[in-house]
């Protein structure tokens, strides 16, 4: 299998986490949206504006007007703010990008021999180094008058007339902005000229690029961009119990069913932000706050694979965090945007964020658990993936093996519930597809939590069929449920038992008598499956909701054996018992 | 241990896990379309379609690839792969970094990549009027003119 659709890549794009499903992301806003460069630069003071700006905002607003469109922009940032700049745009993982760099600088370029050189020359000495290393190879005048007229024709003289230096690279581009940024190096710093080429040419390999790559990455990390390693810890559930007394909303405020749907659509973060000013923030609040959420989203985009320069990534990435601290402000306020803003003073959006997060970790834990006890599909792998909290391999998992068990409509809310930003599901607008929506309520768990418990209901009724078989084989799952139905319509037990072929048959010749049958069982099934609600159910103020999901998905992964008999055919797949003659 | 036959070809269960590995990988953008993917070895040459295209085809855009893999010192298996995955890099950018004017040359055009040449063409089509409009010609509706 090629290597950028292995299976290692699929289950990339799953652990991602805002990649995998399908969801409908927002277009981006605050700092990633993009700034008003236009307006600034008709400010008188726009220098200092450019500069009291987040570099990263910075960046993004560049790359969205593109650089040949943002030359004017370039004299305005600080030195401080270019080389960030080029933290961002120059690197690809952790590696130096040179062809990026490259046409960073050609634009600068543009802007005349003195920006270039004192953009060039105020950038990391190992960022100079690591960009020229191996594409300059300097002679002595010695040396050069050694050299065959051809090979002396390739070099160029430095100004004294006893250096010479020669550009290795092949492209006519990358020669000709080397040889600008040597240009202009001689004519704003001499001294400095000779030393660019000396140290570019005689430097180790990689040496510089490794040193480059620890300044670069302390910037980074004061952006929020942090390891691999420790983005992964942001998203380890935390012990609820400390913020809960903190913040003392009744029990039952708190865990109470959202009754006010009226802004069940509109995130509660954003109903919070509604509240800020009610609340006593000023203006400086809030761009602090904006500021955290921007770091939080960086400092999770690692454990996405999302790199700093893709805009776009950050901001769906941004998207969810915001989802998930809502959620929790949700939770914690018992549903009071004003509380909530209180809330959001005082607690870091990390704390809020990791809290979102654990109010979804118990589902996972029961729904993994159902899924072990009832040995459905390969089910050792889901637990290890859970434990080892490799979400992208369980999706895939899932996708993998559990959609011909359960059915697709099952198998999506299972990976919405084990996707890295958990997400629940909906009808699409066109009625066929389903899809995801990020978290952003409590109504949205609630919504969560009742097909998980439907799940569990279901899982629940296939249990009662499969403990009464004698095979030691793992049972089809469809396929005992429609046995179970079977043997209920054709003798009253919901069991796993093989069925006389004339009894079946007898079955099939009075429909409206099949019909009330069937509709009487489910009833009584609906009915045996709540009384025994402790052994499935998650949230008892939701049991009623997660019957009815759980007796709809019942209904139709067993339609098939419906239609069947309503066609008046024995159903596939049926458990017959011939009687001998 | 045994020796593994070297693959002669992909077979078209190979093509529809890719085009399956597709359609999760940027199943973000996909906005109810899907992938497809074809592969056909014709003696010298070996040509692959990708197809993206909605339920209704008023979006349908295939991208082609083709290459003489011998030339290129490749078997007609590995040719077949190398063109997925190029085409798959390209609808990369232009489905993940959102450059959905990033748009192919309609007749072949030569392209190489890690010292392959190959060739690549690609259309958008609105299907879904095209064929309506076969339709209504070799219905031959009558015109008005004004």
């Amino acid at each position: 299998m090629v290597g950028r659709l292995s299976d290692t890549a699929v289950t990339a794009t799953y652990d991602s986490g805002y990649r995998g499903l399908s969801w409908q992301p927002s277009k981006p806003v605050g700092f990633l949206a993009g700034i008003d460069f236009d307006q600034i630069l008709n400010m008188p003071e726009c220098r200092d504006a450019i500069q009291s700006l987040p570099v990263q905002a910075v960046y993004v607003g560049i790359k969205k007007r593109g650089w040949s469109e943002s030359l004017e922009i370039i004299p305005h940032l600080s030195e401080d703010q270019f080389i960030r700049v080029f933290d961002f745009d120059v690197w690809k993982k952790d590696e130096i990008d040179r062809d990026k760099a490259f046409e960073l600088l050609t634009h600068v370029a543009q802007l005349g021999p003195k920006e270039l050189y004192k953009r060039y020359a105020y950038l990391d000495e190992e960022y100079q180094i690591a960009l020229l290393s191996g594409l300059i190879t300097v002679a002595t005048e010695e040396e050069f008058e050694k050299f065959s007229q051809e090979r002396q024709d390739e070099f160029s003289a430095m100004p004294c007339q006893q250096v010479y230096y020669r550009i290795e690279a092949t492209d006519d581009n990358t020669v000709s902005l080397i040889e600008s940024i040597i240009r202009a190096s001689i004519e704003y710093n001499l001294r400095y000229a000779y030393a660019l080429i000396a140290y570019a040419a005689h430097s180790v390999p990689n040496e510089s690029e490794g040193q480059i790559e620890q300044f670069r990455r302390a910037r980074m990390e004061e952006e929020g961009f942090v390891s691999y390693q420790e983005s992964l810890t942001y998203f380890q559930p935390l012990d609820l119990v400390e913020l809960e007394t903190r913040w003392a909303v009744s029990e039952q405020i708190r865990g109470a069913s959202v009754t006010d749907t009226s802004s069940s659509e509109i995130p509660f973060f954003n109903l919070t932000l509604d509240a800020l000013g009610q609340a006593n923030w000023d203006v400086d609040d809030q761009y602090n706050l904006h500021i955290q959420l921007l770091q939080l989203a960086n400092s999770i985009s690692s454990a996405c694979q999302v790199e700093p320069d893709d805009a776009t990534g950050i901001s769906q990435v941004l998207e969810q965090c915001q989802a998930m601290v809502g959620l929790a402000l949700d939770y914690l306020s018992g549903h009071s945007p004003l509380l909530a803003a209180r809330i959001l003073k005082d607690e870091h959006v990390k704390t809020l964020f990791r809290c979102g997060i654990s109010l979804v970790e118990r589902l996972r834990e029961l729904q993994v658990s159902s899924i072990e006890s009832l040995k459905l599909g390969p089910y050792n792998r889901i637990r290890e993936a859970y434990d080892e909290r490799k979400w992208g391999l369980l999706c895939y998992e899932l996708d993998r093996h559990y959609i011909e068990i359960l059915g697709l409509n099952l198998v999506e809310v299972l990976k919405g519930l084990f996707n890295r930003f958990p997400m629940t599901t909906q009808a699409a607008e066109d009625g066929l597809s389903i899809q995801f929506v990020p978290l952003f309520s409590f109504e949205k768990l609630q919504k969560l939590e009742v097909a998980v418990g439907g799940t569990r209901a279901l899982f629940y009724m296939y249990s009662l069929i499969a403990k009464t078989s004698s095979s030691d084989k793992a049972l089809s799952f469809e396929l005992t449920l429609g046995q179970g139905l079977l043997s209920a319509l054709v003798k009253g037990e919901f069991a796993f038992h093989s069925l006389d072929r004339n009894q079946l048959e007898s079955k099939l010749h009075d429909q409206d008598e099949l019909n009330k049958t069937f509709e009487e069982f489910m009833l009584l099934l609906g009915k045996q499956v709540k009384e025994k609600q402790d052994e499935w159910t998650i949230n008892t103020q939701h049991t009623s909701l997660s019957l009815a999901y759980g007796m709809k998905q019942f209904r139709d992964l067993t339609a098939p054996v419906m239609e069947s008999m309503r066609s008046g055919n024995i159903p596939h797949g049926a458990q017959i018992s011939e009687v001998k003659a | 241990m045994t020796d593994q036959k070297p693959k002669e070809f992909v077979n078209q269960e190979e093509c529809d896990e890719l085009a399956k590995a597709m359609d999760t990988k940027y199943r973000i953008a996909m906005n109810s379309r899907n992938f497809s993917i074809q592969a056909i070895h014709d003696g010298p040459v070996v040509s692959v379609k990708v197809l993206l295209a909605n339920g209704d085809e008023s979006f349908y855009y295939p991208v082609e690839g083709r290459v003489e893999y011998e030339k290129e010192e490749l078997t007609a298996y590995e040719a077949a792969l190398f063109l997925v995955d190029y085409i798959d890099n390209y609808f990369e950018e232009f489905l993940l970094e959102e450059e959905e004017d990033l748009f192919l040359p309609i007749d072949w055009s030569a392209h190489s990549y890690e010292s392959v040449n190959f060739h690549l063409k690609g259309q958008v089509h609105n299907k879904k009027l095209d064929d309506l409009a076969d339709r209504i010609l070799a219905e031959g509706a009558p015109v008005e003119i004004h």
